[in-house]
């Protein structure tokens, strides 16, 4: 917890909607926690930043990674397969930020040892409280571990 | 299979057994092995007329009522030819020539019938004027051999003259002619009647090619050809049997088979064409809610951040891009909704119905305390259905009832009660009700009765009732008056007996 005080909490977002993006930077923005966020625009890009590969090589460790489910090249259950079997990664949070509100994805993303399942409200403004929400819930609320090695 | 062998290596012993019986009087007596055999072959000729005569409505072949009739003066004739043959004294004064005629004149009869019998595939001829028909050429037939107009065809001492040889000739190649006509409609037949039919017309051949060989009327040759004319006889009756009796189905409802695999076709396309059209409105309405929640979500936000800064009008404008996203998204989410049910459904299983009610109380709590609603039930059944399914149709009757509700706090009931196979359970409302014309037209999807703004709602709901109920083989319908509340009624099937509380799949 002490850590974070000194640095932003770093969330990936991994995103192909740029609508998306924007909406959700803008209900981070006005945010009391400090917070950085990244992009990734497809799942390929995900795993790369996360294994900090290519031109990723100096990114931080995210916090928080908001995973879609629909997205280009890696769609989101491989990204999720990808970070819940690996030990380095494992424990970073997922949570699951899609449009989709079928059974099957729920059951799906959990099983895949997602860390909660979150389906984007069609509402603007209910959209803006949710994400809000998330942040509020995993920086202020839960208690997550902390990296020595993340901090500068 | 089995049987048709069996019928098929009875038939053969018999054969065998009345050709060794006839050979054996041949030998004895060819007079009477020639009256047996052609007696059994007019019985048979007999029996061909009877069965397809009494058979002609159910025939609807044309082709074997025809030869049924001819088989029948072709065995009048011949039942002559047996009393005019050599040796039996029925007709003194006339000599060999006679029967010659007559077996000639009869064979004549067979072969024509033969040919002509196709082209009764092509126009309906009335049973009783072919039968007039052939009555009147008999009898002229006959005129002509026992006036003696009818060409000789047996000279005592030199044999059989070139007429009745060039006879046996052109009736076989008749036959060959009748079996082309056969062969060209052979899809009008059942494979074993048309096979059986044309082993009797090259039995038939066959039996005239050993009479041109013959020399004296009581020769091998003639044998022979009496052999081959009982069996050619033998399997036309087959043939007619098979056709008229045995197999009437297969004639009768060939067709019928056809038009039933035709409308079994058009079901399973039907069906695949449902399947196809509620799987394009689950993507159509899941795909469009992405680009649709961009609108909307960007619309607010111009809304917020550009409120005032704008002009009146561009407000005004904006505010009814806002209405009008946020209405299709409520659409789109209904028809998301309503095409979900039956795709991915689970198995039904055994459930107490008061749990999916309880379920939809829950999910409707708030609305229920902010309206003060009163809501009951009485004894409700355990039965085979989709509890998911069981909890969207309670949540949508009571979530009426509570929404078209009248100025007193609504009172719900909900009841049960078994009708014969089935258990009707009852929602019953103290509403604003439904005036009885309009009863059919709520069930349909996107129907409301209401201006929009009267009351909330996409008019998805009742239609999702409508389609889970009848899915699980139920019916759901009204009794309502305008102004005297509403009573929505739906059906499930009775299933046996439930053991209570168990969850096993079922239906």
């Amino acid at each position: 917890m002490s850590n974070r005080q000194y640095r932003a909490v770093e969330i990936l977002l991994v995103e192909d909607n740029p609508g998306d993006v924007y909406l959700i930077r803008e209900a981070l923005r006005d945010s009391k926690i400090h917070n950085a966020l990244h992009v990734a625009e497809d799942g390929e890009e995900a795993m790369a930043y996360l294994m900090r590969q290519g031109d990723y090589t100096e990114v931080h460790r995210p916090d928080l990674v908001l995973l879609d489910l629909n997205l280009p090249k890696k769609d989101g259950y491989e990204v999720l397969n990808e970070i819940k079997n690996d030990e380095k990664l494992k424990d970073i949070p997922v949570v699951i930020l899609t449009t989709s509100h079928t059974e099957e994805d729920i059951l799906k993303s959990y099983r895949l040892h997602a860390n909660c399942y979150i389906t984007k409200p069609v509402d603007f403004n209910q959209f803006i409280k949710v994400v809000r929400s998330i942040e509020d819930f995993w920086f202020s609320i839960v208690k997550l571990p902390s990296y020595p090695d993340n901090v500068h | 299979m089995q049987k048709t062998t069996g019928n098929l290596f009875n038939i053969l012993l018999v054969g065998i057994l009345l050709t060794a019986g006839l050979y054996w009087c041949s030998q004895y007596s060819y007079l009477l092995f020639h009256s047996l055999a052609e007696l059994f072959s007019i019985v048979i000729a007999a029996g061909i007329f009877m069965l397809a005569w009494n058979a002609r409505t159910i025939l609807k072949n044309e082709y074997l009522l025809l030869l049924g009739i001819a088989y029948l003066f072709v065995g009048a004739q011949d039942l002559i030819h047996t009393l005019a043959y050599k040796g039996m004294g029925v007709f003194p004064g006339y000599d060999a020539n006679l029967p010659t005629q007559l077996w000639i004149s009869a064979r004549y009869t067979e072969s024509l019938s033969l040919l002509a019998a196709p082209l009764l595939f092509t126009r309906s001829v009335k049973a009783p004027l072919l039968l007039a028909v052939y009555a009147v050429i008999t009898l002229l037939l006959l005129g002509a051999i026992f006036t003696g107009t009818f060409p000789d065809c047996f000279v005592e001492g030199s044999g059989l003259t070139p007429f009745k040889k060039g006879s046996e000739y052109l009736i076989s190649l008749i036959l060959l002619g009748s079996f082309a006509m056969l062969r060209g409609n052979r899809h009008r037949f059942e494979p074993c009647v048309y096979r059986l039919l044309a082993a009797s017309i090259f039995l038939t051949i066959g039996s005239e090619l050993a009479f041109t060989f013959y020399v004296s009327v009581y020769g091998l040759s003639n044998l022979v050809g009496h052999l081959f004319k009982l069996v050619s006889f033998f399997l036309i009756y087959k043939a007619i049997i098979e056709t008229g009796l045995k197999q009437p189905y297969q004639l009768l409802f060939r067709e019928l088979q056809q038009k039933e695999a035709k409308l079994e076709r058009t079901v399973h396309e039907l069906q695949r064409s449902n399947e196809d059209l509620e799987q394009f409105a689950y993507i159509a309405s899941h795909d469009l809610q992405e680009p649709l929640r961009m609108v909307s979500s960007f619309v607010q936000l111009l809304s917020r951040q550009y409120k005032g800064r704008l002009d009146e009008k561009a407000d005004e404008f904006i505010s009814y891009a806002v209405e009008g996203a946020a209405h299709m998204q409520n659409l789109l989410h209904g028809l998301l909704e309503f095409s979900r049910v039956g795709s991915g459904e689970r198995k039904p299983s055994v459930i107490p119905l008061h749990e999916p009610l309880d379920q939809a109380l829950r999910n409707l709590e708030s609305a229920i305390e902010s309206s003060r609603a009163d809501i009951s039930y009485g004894e409700l059944p355990t039965v085979c259905a989709n509890g998911t399914q069981m909890v969207q149709v309670f949540q949508n009757l009571i979530g009426n009832a509570i929404k078209f509700r009248g100025d007193s706090p609504p009172v719900v009931h909900v009841a049960a009660e078994q009708r014969g196979d089935e258990w009707v359970i009852l929602v019953r409302d103290n509403g604003i009700g439904i005036n009885p014309k309009h009863a059919d037209r709520i069930f349909l999807i996107f129907n409301r009765l209401h201006r929009k703004g009267a009351y909330p709602g996409t008019g998805v709901g009742l239609a999702i009732c409508k389609k889970i109920v009848e899915r699980q083989g139920g019916k759901l319908w009204v009794e309502s008056a305008e102004g005297e509340g509403a009573a929505f009624y739906f059906s499930i099937p009775v299933t046996g007996e439930y053991h209570e509380q168990q969850t096993i799949p079922c239906g």
